[in-house]
Order: C-alpha cells, then sequence, then structure tokens
C-alpha cells in the first residue's frame, strides 16, 4: 500500500532552490532510505513528507489524511526540565494517548533498550544516547503508520545506533512506512528495502532486494559518487 | 480545549522548574510595591507628626506637597504596575514558540493534530500565568498598604481596592491586556528566525502597548467601573482579533 505520493515536488527558500521535480511514493511496510550530501534536500524532503514544509511546486496526496506521524531528529526535541515520562505524556497526550497507556507503552520500549529509569528523570541530566531512546520512544508510543527520521544516529554510540535501527527494522516489519534520511551509507545498506540518492532532487532511487551482505555497500558507494560526483 | 490546557500546563511545569522565571515576577514586583508601600508609610508618618504650629503647614505648603507626593505615589503604583506585568507577560509569551524552535520541539508540536488557534492559546496562557498570578497578588497587597496611609488613601480616590474600579480594572482589564499585548507578542516571536530579532520586535510591540494599555487602565480607572469594564472588552475583543489573525498567519509555514 502506498501512505505518500509526490508529485513533482519543489521548495524553494527565495532564489535557492532546495529540491526540485521530486517523483516519489512512500509505501507501507518498507524503509526507504535518502541519501546524499549536506545541503541535498534530505530533510526538506522529510519535512515536506511530514507535512511540516510546504512546497512550492507540486503535489503531495496521502492515502489516509489523518495518518499518525512519527519524527525523530538529530535533536532529541524534549523538554529538559522536565522527565522522560512527562516529556511522553506531554506529546502522546496531544495524540489524544490516555498517560496510563503511554506508560505502559514507553516502558516496555525502553526498558527493552535498558533505559527504563529515565522515564523518571529529568531529559537535561541524560546523556545523548538516553534523550535519542526516549525520542524514538516517543514516535512508537503513537504506533505511526508513517515514521521519519532525519539522521536519527548523529553522535550516537553503536550500541544506541543499532537499538535505533533495529527499532525501525521492526516497525517496517510491523507495516509502518519508514523514511529515513542519512548520511550513514553502510546504515542504509543495513536497514533499507529502497535507496534513494538525493541532491537537489532524486537523481537515483534503487531496490535492495536479496541478502544483506557485501558487496552491497560497494555498490551503494558506487551509485553515491556516480550521482554525487 | 484539553490541547489548550495541555500546552498551558507544560509551560507552566517548565517554569515553575526555572527558577529566574519564577524569581523576575515575584521580584520585580516586590521591589516595586515594596517601595511605594514605603513611601506611604512615610507619608503617613509625616501627616500624624506634623505639628500645627509649622510655618509650613500654616501657610499650606506642606500640605499640598504632601498630597501631591501621594498622588503621585498612587499613580505611579498604578501605572508601573500594569505596565510592569504587560512587560513580563509579553516577554514569557514572545519566548514561548521561539524556546520551541530552540529546543527542536517545534517540529513534534507542530506533528500533533492541533488547531493553530489551540497551540497559541495554550502556550499564551501557560506563558502568562505565573507573572499574572503573582503580580495580581503583590499588587493587591501594596494598594491595601497605600488604602490604610492616610495621605495616598485621600489623594488615590478611584486607584485604590476601596473603589469597585479597582477591582474591575485589576481583575478584567489588565489581565485582558496582558493577554492581548502577549498574543501579539507571541505571533511576533513565533515568526521570528532568532532570538535576537524575536526580542527587538518583542521589545517594539511592548514598549508602545505597555505605555499605552497602563495609561488607558490607569486613566479610565478614576471614571469609574463601567468605563473600565469598557476598556477590559476592547482588551479582551483585541485577544481574540489577535489570536485569530496569529492563528491564520502561522498556519501557512511556521516550521523554517
Amino acid at each position: 500500500m502506498i501512505e505518500v505520493v509526490l508529485r513533482a515536488v519543489g521548495r524553494s527558500y527565495g532564489n535557492r532552490s532546495a529540491i526540485a521535480g521530486v517523483d516519489l511514493e512512500v509505501r507501507t511496510g518498507e524503509v526507504l532510505a535518502l541519501i546524499g550530501p549536506n545541503g541535498g534536500g534530505k530533510s526538506t524532503l522529510l519535512l515536506i513528507i511530514a507535512g511540516l514544509v510546504t512546497p512550492t511546486a507540486g503535489v503531495v496526496t496521502r492515502t489516509r489524511s489523518d495518518a499518525r506521524i512519527g519524527l525523530i531528529t538529530a535533536e532529541p526535541g524534549l523538554y529538559p526540565s522536565l522527565t522522560g515520562r512527562e516529556n511522553l505524556r506531554f506529546f502522546a497526550g496531544l495524540h489524544g494517548l490516555d498517560p496510563l497507556e503511554v506508560d505502559r507503552r514507553a516502558t516496555v520500549l525502553l526498558g527493552g533498550w535498558n533505559v527504563a529509569d529515565a522515564l523518571d528523570r529529568r531529559v537535561a541530566g541524560l546523556s545523548s544516547g538516553t534523550r535519542q531512546k526516549i525520542s524514538l520512544a516517543r514516535a512508537l508510543i503513537l504506533s505511526p503508520q508513517i515514521l521519519l527520521l532525519d539522521e536519527p544516529t548523529a553522535n550516537l554510540d553503536p550500541e544506541a545506533t543499532g537499538a535505533i535501527h533495529q527499532a525501525l527494522r521492526t516497525a517496517a516489519d510491523a507495516g509502518t512506512a519508514v523514511v529515513l534520511a542519512t548520511h550513514d551509507l553502510h546504515a542504509a545498506e543495513q536497514v533499507a528495502d529502497r535507496v534513494a540518492v538525493v541532491a537537489g532532487g532524486i537523481r537515483r532511487i534503487e531496490a535492495l532486494g536479496g541478502p544483506r551482505h557485501p558487496p552491497l555497500p560497494t555498490r551503494l558507494h558506487t551509485w553515491y559518487h556516480e550521482a554525487v560526483p | 480545549m484539553r490541547p489548550v490546557w495541555r500546552i498551558a500546563r507544560r509551560e507552566w511545569m517548565e517554569q515553575v522548574r526555572q527558577p529566574g522565571a519564577l524569581l523576575a515576577p515575584i521580584l520585580t514586583f516586590l521591589v516595586i510595591d515594596g517601595v511605594v508601600a514605603a513611601v506611604a508609610l512615610l507619608l503617613g508618618q509625616i501627616t500624624a507628626t506634623a505639628s500645627p504650629d509649622d510655618l509650613l503647614a500654616r501657610l499650606g505648603v506642606q500640605a499640598t506637597v504632601l498630597t501631591g507626593a501621594a498622588s503621585l505615589v498612587v499613580h505611579t503604583h498604578a501605572f508601573l504596575g500594569f505596565s510592569q506585568l504587560i512587560g513580563l507577560c509579553a516577554v514569557n509569551a514572545g519566548h514561548a514558540v521561539l524556546h520551541d524552535r530552540q529546543l527542536g520541539t517545534l517540529s513534534f508540536l507542530l506533528l500533533a493534530p492541533l488547531r493553530r488557534w489551540e497551540f497559541l492559546c495554550g502556550k499564551l496562557l501557560g506563558s502568562t500565568a505565573i507573572p499574572l498570578i503573582a503580580g495580581s497578588v503583590l499588587n493587591l497587597a501594596g494598594a491595601l498598604v497605600l488604602a490604610t496611609s492616610a495621605p495616598t488613601a485621600a489623594a488615590g480616590a478611584g486607584l485604590l481596592p476601596t473603589e469597585p474600579a479597582w477591582w474591575v480594572a485589576w481583575a478584567l482589564g489588565c489581565p485582558a491586556w496582558c493577554l492581548l499585548v502577549s498574543a501579539v507578542a507571541t505571533v511576533v516571536g513565533a515568526l521570528s528566525r532568532d532570538v535576537r530579532s524575536a526580542q527587538q520586535a518583542v521589545w517594539f510591540v511592548l514598549l508602545f502597548s505597555a505605555v499605552f494599555a497602563s495609561t488607558l487602565l490607569t486613566a479610565q480607572m478614576a471614571a469609574g467601573p463601567w468605563a473600565e469594564l469598557a476598556v477590559a472588552g476592547v482588551g479582551a475583543g483585541g485577544t481574540i482579533v489577535a489570536i485569530a489573525t496569529g492563528a491564520a498567519v502561522l498556519s501557512r509555514d511556521l516550521w523554517r
């Protein structure tokens, strides 16, 4: 099933074009990785899919107008003076979730990542990895139909990075449409079903079928450098 | 209304946990009301101890000076009370959305099924609650001191809690104008790209509007409760218009 369709989508900031002529489909149960250089328009594309940025050209169509969207960014985007639990209750509450249900889901998710104690500590005192796990929990607690991740593992250690990759793969397998914007070609190769190279538009898009082992990274590097010299 | 309450409550919680946010309005009004109350009590003491044989008293000079000073104290107290309260509320509200932009929480708020007016109202109520409560309580305490001191009680007819107009001004007029100026400041702050431009824009808005609103609220107290009620009505109506306009402006593309 297709969740979001973009046709000839573009966004300009003044005279500068961030992306142009993007045709893309975001599909249920699939991880789509957006790779590309800094300033290539990956984040803009992600925000257009989220509905947070209005395109200046083209059309964005959502199959479900009320689709719940989970978002994870490089900065966790949490209130530092509030505890993990208060942050999760607040954001999930805006989506209409009951606080007790939020607590239950948060305990399961954060417990699985061995950071359940973060629920009752103020975010200001938590490590960046733990903050990012709370941010991930905020997105997953909503049981989103669309999960968007913008460089979610920037500045994280391999353990936290692995937990996030595992979680987004699990979410996709459960039927969520996942879009991951990343610089990390290795991560893209590990978790994505399709990879799009974004540099002012979509330069190339490929499905990653078959077993996930070398020489796929070599193929990805070759594609990337062909698309972005 | 639940989203409004949730956003307002979170704003409140965050401010309560930041000592600076809590102390600034309390200290501001402690200083204003403390100084004014001390001067009022001093004037009362001078009047009580003035000798009937005093030359200045016999010439009427002392009475004129004392009455003028008492009147100045009462008017200054009212004007400073209104203007500082409007200013503190507007500064808090002007930073409310920008704070979320800085923390990176704005995207997550905008993803929620939340109408822009709900977002604005929540921010507005949450960010103005502490200054409004602290300012109103401490101002009432200061005004009660003025009302019990003979010179200021005599000179400040219409501007003290002994008059219904005072209660209308503080219970309705001042909160309404605080919300109006704060609503404009919230939208201006939300449209700003960084802290410096937000501060400059909010200062521009609040300087003129705080002086205007405080003058209006102070002047109309002497005209009676109905005049003060009309001022409050203008403030409340203006707040609704400001929120509606702000919601329309922000709905285009708040995220940048």
